[in-house]
C-alpha cells in the first residue's frame, strides 16, 4: 500500500470500490438516472409545471400540442403535464417515506428475533408471515377506506404493510452473524445486548437493506397508484394515481389522460427497481471483483 | 340490361330502406331484452322502492294510475277519479273485468288491503303520504273512497304502480308480508306474469294475454349486469335491448349519439336536482352573506359542462326550473346570483372575512362526498377550486356512502357537502325536505342546520293548495326567502338519458322507461 491510496479513510475508499462495481451494471446506472431524474422533477416542480396542477379550465379535453398544453387536459380543463410533474412528489415523498418506515420497522423487528432467537424468534416469525400472508393491497384498500386518505395516512399504511421483507433478511443476516468471534468479543467486553445489536452487528446489514429499501420505495409507488387508481389516493393532492382513476371514465376519448401519468408510475417504479438490483449487484460479494 | 339491373336494385334496397323507416303497426311476437344491474332484492314492490325492483316488478303488478311522459296522471286499474273542492276525499271508480295473474276477480277490496296492510306500512315513499289517511271506503266491488285528514296536493302521483303496486288480498291476506313466498313468485294484475328467476343470470317474464289493453311481447327478459361499461357494450352489440338512466354511464352518451342502432330519451319526466348543502351551524356560514357570497363564486355551468356532461341544466333557482309551474323569475339565480368572482370577493370582505398575506381569506371548509359516484367528485373538485378563486380553502373528503350519510345527516359534521335529490313527480315530495326544519339523525332530509318557521309553513301550504297557480303563488313567495337567505345552494336540474336498441318500438310512453312494457314491440 503505497501512495494517496493510503491517506484514503477506510470506508471512502469502499464507496469508491462500491461505485466501481455498480458502474459496471448498465441497468443499475439507467436505474440510478431515473431516479435521479424523478428526485429533480419532484424538487423544481413549481419551476417546471406550466401551470398551477389543480386549476380548472373550460379547456376540457384538449389532446396533446394544444397551445399551453403540451400534454393536453383532463375532464376538467386541468393541465396533464403539470399535473405529471406535481405528481411526482406525491408519488416520491410517499415511496420514500413508507419505504423509510417500512425498513426501519423490519430492522428492529429482523435484528431481535435473529439475536434472541428462542421465543422471541418465533412469536416475531410468526408476526411477520401473517403479515406476509395478508394480501397487502386489499389490506391497504380496507384500512384507508374505513379510516379516509391523507398523505400521511397513506405513508404509515403502505409503510406497516411492507416491512416483513426487510424484517425475514435482517433476520437471517442477524443470525449468521451472532456467533461471530468479534460479537463473542464484545460480548466479552460486557458490552449490553441492545448496544451489541447497533453497533457490533447492524452495520454489517446495511448492504442487503439498503437495497430492500430501493425496492420497497418501488412497491410502495406502486401501492399508492394503485390506491389512487381506485379513488382512495388523497383528494387534495395531485398524484399519478388519481389521475389514472379519473382517466378511466374518458379511456375511448382521451387516451393522453391515462397514458402520461401510467407511463410516469413505470419510469419511477423502473428506476427504483433497477437502482435495487444494481445495488445488490454491487455489494454481492459471491459476483467477484 | 346491367344498368336495368342496377336501378332495379336500387330501387328495391331504397324501397325497403323506406319500409324500414316508416313506423308500421304493432306487431305482436318477439321478446325484449332490458339491462338491470343486480338481482331485485324481492318481487314485492309494495314493500321497497329498490330500482332493480320497480324495473321488473313494474310490468308484473298495476297501480290506481301511471304517469305519462309529459308528467300527467293516467288511468290504470282506476278509470275515473273525483277530488272534492277542500281536497279531503278521493272517489275512485275501479276497472271492470280485471283478473289477477292466478284467474281470480280484482276488486276494490285488494286496494283497501294492499294500502292499510302493505304500502302504508312498508313502502318508503306511500308511507308517510299514509299516515295522512284519514280513512279508505269500499263503496262497492269496483269503488272505493279515501279520506284525508289534510290536503296533500301530490297524492295522485303516488298512487302509480312504483309507490303503490296493487297486490292480491287473497294471496297475502293474514300472512307475514316482507317474508311471503309468493313474493319471489309474484301474483299481479300487470301486462306480463312471472315465469323464472336465474340468480345473477336472468328475469323472464311472459305476456299476460288477460291484461286490458295489447301487449305485444311475447317475453320480457332482465338480464343482471353488474358493470356499468358491460351494460353499454351490450346495447352496442345488440345483446340488450334497453338500459335506462339509473344503469347508464353517462360517459358513453356521446359516443351512443353517434350509434345509428341506438336511440336515446333526454329529458326527466321526473325532475332531479343537485345542490350543495351549506351547514349553517358553523362559522362563518352561519352568515347569509358568506352564502351568497359562495352562490356567486360557483361557477355552476362548468359543473353543468365538465361535471355532468351537459346532462344537466344549470340551476335557476331554489326549486330549480324542472316544474315550470314552480318557477319564479324574481328569485331565478341567473339575476341574483350570476358567476361573478368580483362580487363574490367585495361580500367576503364586507362579512368581514380579508384575505390575508398569502391571499388567503381565514376560511377552511370541509367538503364532504359519496366516493363512488364520479360526476359529484367532479363537482366537488370544480367547487374548490371555484373558491380557491376567491381566497376560500377547501378540503376534500370524498368517504364510502355509510360513512358520508352518518357525517352528513346522522352527526353532522361537514362545512359543504354535495347532495342529488329527486323530486318524486311533486316538489312536496321530493324537495321539501332540503328546506323544511329538520332534526339531525334523518338521512336525506335538510342538513344544513338552517331552519326558518315561515318557510316551513308555507311548505306546508303549497303541499296542501290543489290548485296550481295557487301553488305556484306560494313556490314563488318561499323561494324569494330561500333565495335571499340561500341556507342551500341549487346547482343543477339533471338530465336524464334513457337508450334503447332501434328496433324496440312503442318505448317510453310513461314518464319511466320501466313502466308501460305493453305497448312495446319489437320491429324485424
Amino acid at each position: 500500500m503505497v501512495g494517496d491510496e493510503s491517506a484514503e479513510t477506510p470506508s471512502a475508499a469502499g464507496g469508491r470500490e462500491f461505485w466501481r462495481r455498480f458502474r459496471r451494471s448498465r441497468a443499475g446506472v439507467f436505474g440510478l438516472c431515473l431516479v435521479v431524474l424523478l428526485v429533480v422533477v419532484a424538487l423544481a416542480a413549481p419551476l417546471l409545471a406550466p401551470r398551477d396542477p389543480q386549476t380548472t379550465s373550460l379547456v376540457t379535453l384538449n389532446p396533446p400540442g394544444t397551445p399551453g398544453h403540451p400534454l393536453g387536459t383532463d375532464n376538467l380543463g386541468r393541465d396533464i403535464l403539470s399535473g405529471v410533474l406535481w405528481g411526482s412528489r406525491v408519488s416520491l415523498t410517499v415511496g420514500v417515506c413508507a419505504a423509510a418506515t417500512a425498513v426501519l420497522l423490519g430492522v428492529f423487528i429482523g435484528s431481535f428475533a435473529g439475536f434472541y432467537g428462542g421465543w422471541a424468534d418465533a412469536v416475531l416469525g410468526r408476526i411477520t408471515e401473517l403479515f406476509q400472508v395478508i394480501p397487502r393491497f386489499v389490506l391497504a384498500l380496507l384500512v384507508v377506506a374505513l379510516f379516509g386518505s391523507g398523505l400521511w395516512k397513506l405513508i404509515a399504511v403502505i409503510g406497516i404493510l411492507s416491512w416483513p421483507q426487510a424484517a425475514r433478511v435482517v433476520r437471517g443476516q442477524v443470525m449468521a452473524l451472532r456467533g461471530a468471534a468479534y460479537v463473542d468479543a464484545a460480548r466479552v467486553l460486557g458490552l449490553r445486548n441492545v448496544r451489541i445489536i447497533f453497533s457490533e452487528i447492524l452495520p454489517n446489514v446495511l448492504a442487503p437493506v439498503v437495497v430492500i429499501g430501493s425496492l420497497d420505495v418501488a412497491g410502495a409507488i406502486l401501492l399508492e397508484a394503485s390506491l389512487g387508481f381506485f379513488g382512495l389516493g388523497d383528494p387534495n393532492l395531485v398524484s399519478w394515481g388519481m389521475m389514472l382513476n379519473n382517466a378511466q371514465a374518458h379511456l375511448r376519448q382521451a387516451w393522453w389522460m391515462s397514458v402520461f401519468p401510467g407511463l410516469a408510475i413505470s419510469l419511477a417504479v423502473l428506476g427504483f427497481n433497477l437502482m435495487g438490483d444494481g445495488l445488490n449487484d454491487a455489494t454481492d460479494p459471491r459476483l467477484g471483483v | 340490361m346491367r344498368t336495368r339491373m342496377m336501378a332495379a336494385f336500387l330501387v328495391t334496397l331504397l324501397a325497403t330502406g323506406i319500409a324500414a323507416a316508416t313506423p308500421t303497426e304493432p306487431r305482436r311476437g318477439g321478446s325484449a331484452v332490458v339491462a338491470i344491474g343486480s338481482d331485485p332484492e324481492t318481487l314485492n314492490l309494495g314493500i321497497t322502492t329498490g330500482y332493480a325492483v320497480g324495473a321488473v316488478a313494474a310490468s308484473i303488478f298495476s297501480g290506481l294510475v301511471w304517469i305519462d311522459a309529459r308528467g300527467e296522471i293516467q288511468p290504470g286499474l282506476a278509470t275515473s277519479w273525483t277530488i272534492s273542492p277542500d281536497g279531503l276525499s278521493y272517489a275512485f271508480e275501479l276497472r271492470r273485468g280485471v283478473r289477477w295473474h292466478d284467474g281470480r276477480a280484482f276488486s276494490a277490496q285488494d286496494v283497501k288491503f294492499t294500502m292499510e296492510q302493505v304500502t302504508g306500512l312498508y313502502h318508503g315513499r306511500f308511507r308517510p303520504a299514509f299516515q295522512n289517511f284519514e280513512a279508505i271506503t269500499v263503496t262497492s266491488p269496483q269503488s272505493l273512497k279515501i279520506t284525508l285528514k289534510r290536503p296533500y296536493a301530490p297524492l295522485m302521483r303516488l298512487l302509480s304502480v312504483f309507490d303503490c303496486p296493487i297486490l292480491p288480498r287473497h294471496v297475502y291476506q293474514g300472512e307475514d308480508i316482507t317474508r311471503h313466498s309468493r313474493n319471489n313468485d309474484p301474483v299481479g294484475t300487470g301486462p306480463f306474469k312471472f315465469r323464472e328467476w336465474v340468480r345473477g343470470d336472468r328475469l323472464v317474464l311472459e305476456r299476460n294475454d288477460a291484461y286490458w289493453d295489447p301487449v305485444y311481447l311475447d317475453r320480457l327478459i332482465f338480464r343482471i349486469i353488474p358493470g356499468a361499461a358491460l351494460r353499454v357494450t351490450a346495447l352496442e352489440v345488440g345483446e340488450v335491448d334497453q338500459v335506462a338512466d339509473f344503469y347508464l354511464p353517462k360517459t358513453d352518451v356521446d359516443r351512443l349519439k353517434r350509434n345509428p342502432n341506438v336511440r336515446l330519451r333526454l329529458g326527466q319526466p321526473i325532475p332531479s336536482m343537485g345542490f350543495m348543502f351549506i351547514n349553517a351551524r358553523r362559522a362563518p356560514l352561519d352568515n347569509p352573506k358568506v352564502r351568497r357570497a359562495l352562490a356567486m363564486a360557483i361557477n355552476r355551468v362548468q359543473i353543468v359542462t365538465q361535471a355532468m356532461g351537459n346532462l344537466a341544466r344549470p340551476a335557476r333557482g331554489p326549486f330549480g326550473d324542472g316544474f315550470k309551474w314552480a318557477f319564479s323569475p324574481e328569485s331565478d339565480y341567473d339575476r341574483l346570483y350570476p358567476y361573478n368572482v368580483e362580487r363574490a370577493n367585495a361580500l367576503l370582505d364586507e362579512a368581514g372575512l380579508p384575505r390575508g398575506a398569502g391571499g388567503e381569506r381565514p376560511v377552511r371548509l370541509r367538503m364532504v362526498y359519496d366516493a363512488a359516484r364520479a360526476p359529484i367528485a367532479a363537482a366537488a373538485a370544480i367547487i374548490r377550486d371555484n373558491l380557491r378563486a376567491v381566497g376560500i380553502t377547501v378540503d376534500l373528503q370524498p368517504m364510502d356512502r355509510a360513512v358520508m350519510i352518518e357525517r352528513i345527516y346522522t352527526r353532522p359534521d361537514y362545512e359543504l357537502t354535495v347532495q342529488t335529490f329527486t323530486s318524486g313527480g311533486d316538489p312536496a315530495i321530493g324537495y321539501h325536505r332540503i328546506y323544511a326544519s329538520a332534526a339531525s339523525g334523518v338521512p336525506f332530509v335538510n342538513a344544513t342546520g338552517h331552519s326558518n318557521q315561515e318557510v316551513d309553513s308555507l311548505l306546508n301550504r303549497a303541499a296542501e293548495v290543489p290548485d296550481r297557480a295557487a301553488r305556484g303563488k306560494i313556490y314563488a313567495q318561499v323561494s324569494q326567502i330561500l333565495a335571499a337567505e340561500m341556507p342551500t345552494l341549487m346547482l343543477f336540474d339533471e338530465i336524464g338519458v334513457d337508450a334503447t336498441r332501434a328496433t324496440l318500438r312503442g318505448v317510453w310512453i310513461g314518464a319511466e322507461a320501466r313502466d308501460r312494457w305493453d305497448a312495446v314491440w319489437v320491429q324485424k
